[in-house]
């Protein structure tokens, strides 16, 4: 068990190379730069940032000052071998240090990760657990009341959700909670009444799809022999339900919440961007088309990151819930 | 079933009903999967002959006569600049159709090439292969679509090229969507090589990729149609996620995200703006949802036990 997560740990690091490689090639060999739609500052401060940040010396030192450990930056005090005064002779993501943001001036990039990411893994846990919960209840009594109004009215309600995708469920709850009815406010992140509408878009269709799974998992369940065995021992129904089916019937919803969270952190951008939540969905677009470069660098592969562990976390807890998987 | 198949054709039992025969039947008996086939064909009919119809231009600005509610001129109104809603939303449903339609495509060749070479020839390759896959899988791809996208921009920008934006999506979201293609190929590949027809095409010698292309694809088409028929939805999904966000088809053409993403910002006062565009990308991506669920349980023998 720890030797697999230890290989797992170990496999993901070239994978985050990767990702960091291509990321970074694709920001830094796009003509136009951070600076180009601020045409506030003057040519001469251009040039001052310029050197600064290093933007005009050759690539591949760039991107190894960006790697770290050691910093190739004359502007920041990089070592003295490359021209700089050597006081900081450190950098880079291998030292946990993300750089410095282009757009929000004077901020880190780890700075804005570590502000806007506990709005964004607030929204997107609410989601999860709304999701989970109206996901759940609805495809459990579609299981179990098989081929009845109750399993063909949340099934229906199940592909609807599946269907509509959430910037479009977003604007028509503000349409009709805010705009018409007035219950919610249509935007911003200031408390629990803001928190709402926001969640409702992001989970629903995840919800619509743990339905699916849950029910498709109990009814594959339900038909094989150890449940009969546990019916034909005289087992209460309750009993069987919560020791036996439920176990193995939830399988298929638990592997999908692994890349169900992924896309629920992508799912969160446009959410994000709907109801002006301050997480960090919103910094990466705003710096994808920006040109920052430090920062969609460092949102992806802090994004990147989680995924791994994520997926990670769901394997183990696989193992838990099936005694059929081994790792080795 | 046997029974059913008695009381269809009574007196001719013996004659045997090819796979496709079987699975056409199954999907004529849902009637879901049928009223979504109707619904599609409607709205490709919609999207593809109703601007000649309409008497309207989809990008012919009218400011003067500005945005109005739907009206018998304009059946679904006019957006801010006086353009009528309808004519957009079919020329919109163009672009999001046949993005969906042809990255599907770019995903299907890429996908079944690629799975059906790990999953014949096995051993290292297929080891080899396959890790690749799952490399990818731990990648945030829409975040690279992104970041790609912005990519090309500068360059369009800097070299003023004139690809347009959708080309870009076609091969960009079709090459994105291959992974799971490729897994399933493979693992219907890898159960079938050993069967005796293949061993028999060995023993006449056939070439491998005559093998691969004559017998083992054809053998494995179920499940690929099945999951084609919902790779379509999740590309055209992405396509308007990507459009809402400013980043997909630029104007002055439009797609449903860009309509909806216009929509979105106009919804307070003109709620009709939003409305139309999200009901048709609703109802089309409803109608493939189903009719791929028809589909798997028409075709996917593992779930027929039902």
């Amino acid at each position: 068990m720890v030797r697999f997560m230890i290989r797992r740990l170990l496999a993901a690091i070239p994978v985050l190379w990767i990702i960091v490689t291509a990321t970074f090639f694709l920001m830094r060999l796009a003509p136009g730069g951070p600076f180009d739609k601020e045409r506030r500052v003057s040519p001469e401060v251009e040039a001052n940032l310029r050197t600064k940040y290093c933007l005009d010396c050759p690539l591949w030192q760039q991107y190894l000052t960006y790697l770290g450990p050691l910093n190739l930056n004359p502007g920041q005090g990089g070592v003295k071998a490359f021209g700089g005064d050597g006081s900081r002779p450190w950098s880079g993501i291998l030292t946990g240090d993300f750089g410095p943001s282009f757009k929000y001036a004077n901020r880190s990039v780890g700075s804005i990760i570590a502000e806007g990411f506990p709005v964004s893994i607030h929204l997107g846990g609410m989601a999860l657990l709304f999701a989970i919960i109206m996901g759940m209840v609805p495809g459990l009594v579609a299981a179990l009341r098989q081929n009845t109004a109750w399993d063909y009215g949340s099934m229906s309600a199940a592909m609807l959700g599946v269907s509509i995708p959430n910037f479009v469920l977003g604007p028509l709850l503000v349409l009709v909670f805010s705009l018409t009815l007035y219950w919610l406010p249509p935007a911003r992140w200031d408390g629990p009444r803001y928190w709402i509408l926001p969640t409702i878009t992001l989970g629903a269709i995840y919800a619509a799809y743990i339905a699916r799974l849950t029910r498709g998992g109990m009814l594959e369940v339900v038909r094989q022999d150890f449940v009969r065995t546990a019916r034909a021992k005289g087992l209460p129904e309750s009993l069987i339900l919560w020791r036996h089916t439920l176990r193995g019937g939830l399988l298929p919803v638990i592997s999908f919440l692994g890349p169900a969270t992924a896309r629920l952190l992508t799912g969160s951008i446009v959410v994000e961007k709907i109801f002006l939540v301050p997480g960090l969905g919103r910094y990466f677009i705003d710096g994808a088309i920006n040109r920052d470069y430090t920062l969609v660098l460092g949102v992806v592969l802090f994004y990147s990151s989680m995924l791994i562990m994520l997926n990670l976390v769901v394997d183990i807890l696989y193992g838990f819930l099936d005694p059929r998987v081994t790792y080795d | 079933m046997t029974e059913r198949m008695k009381s269809d054709h009574p007196g001719q039992a013996e004659k045997g009903f090819s796979l496709w025969q079987d699975a056409w039947r199954r999907l004529k008996r849902n009637r879901m999967a049928m009223a979504s086939m109707a619904v599609l064909g409607a709205l490709l009919l919609f999207s593809v002959f109703g601007p000649f119809l309409t008497g309207h231009d989809f990008d012919a600005i009218d400011l003067d006569y500005g945005v109005r509610e739907p009206n018998f001129q304009h059946f679904m109104g006019t957006d801010l600049q006086g353009r009528d809603l309808m004519t957009r939303i079919m020329y919109g449903g163009r672009l999001s159709l046949a993005v969906g339609l042809v990255a599907t495509l770019v995903s299907f060749l890429i996908g079944v090439a690629y799975g059906a070479t790990a999953g014949y020839f096995g051993g290292k390759l297929d080891n080899l292969m396959m890790r690749f896959v799952d490399i990818m899988y731990a990648i945030p791809y829409m975040f690279l679509v992104i970041i790609l996208l912005v990519f090309v921009d500068g360059l369009k920008a800097k070299y003023g090229w004139e690809i347009d934006t959708i080309y870009l999506l076609f091969i960009a979201l079709g090459a994105v969507q291959w992974l799971t293609m490729a897994r399933i190929v493979r693992g219907q590949v890898l159960s079938l090589r050993k069967k005796e027809f293949v061993e028999a095409a060995h023993s006449i010698g056939v070439s491998s990729m005559g093998i691969i292309f004559r017998h083992l694809i054809p053998n494995a088409l179920g499940p690929i149609i099945v999951y084609s028929t919902l790779t379509v939805p999740a590309v055209m999904l992405e396509e308007a996620f990507l459009s809402f966000l400013g980043l997909g088809v630029q104007a002055p053409q439009a797609s449903w995200g860009t309509l909806i993403a216009d929509g979105a910002r106009a919804m307070s006062v003109y709620p009709w703006l939003i409305v139309f565009p999200g009901l048709f990308l609703g109802a089309t991506l409803f109608s493939l949802n189903f009719l791929g669920d028809g589909l798997r349980d028409a075709l996917d023998p593992q779930t027929r036990k039902v």
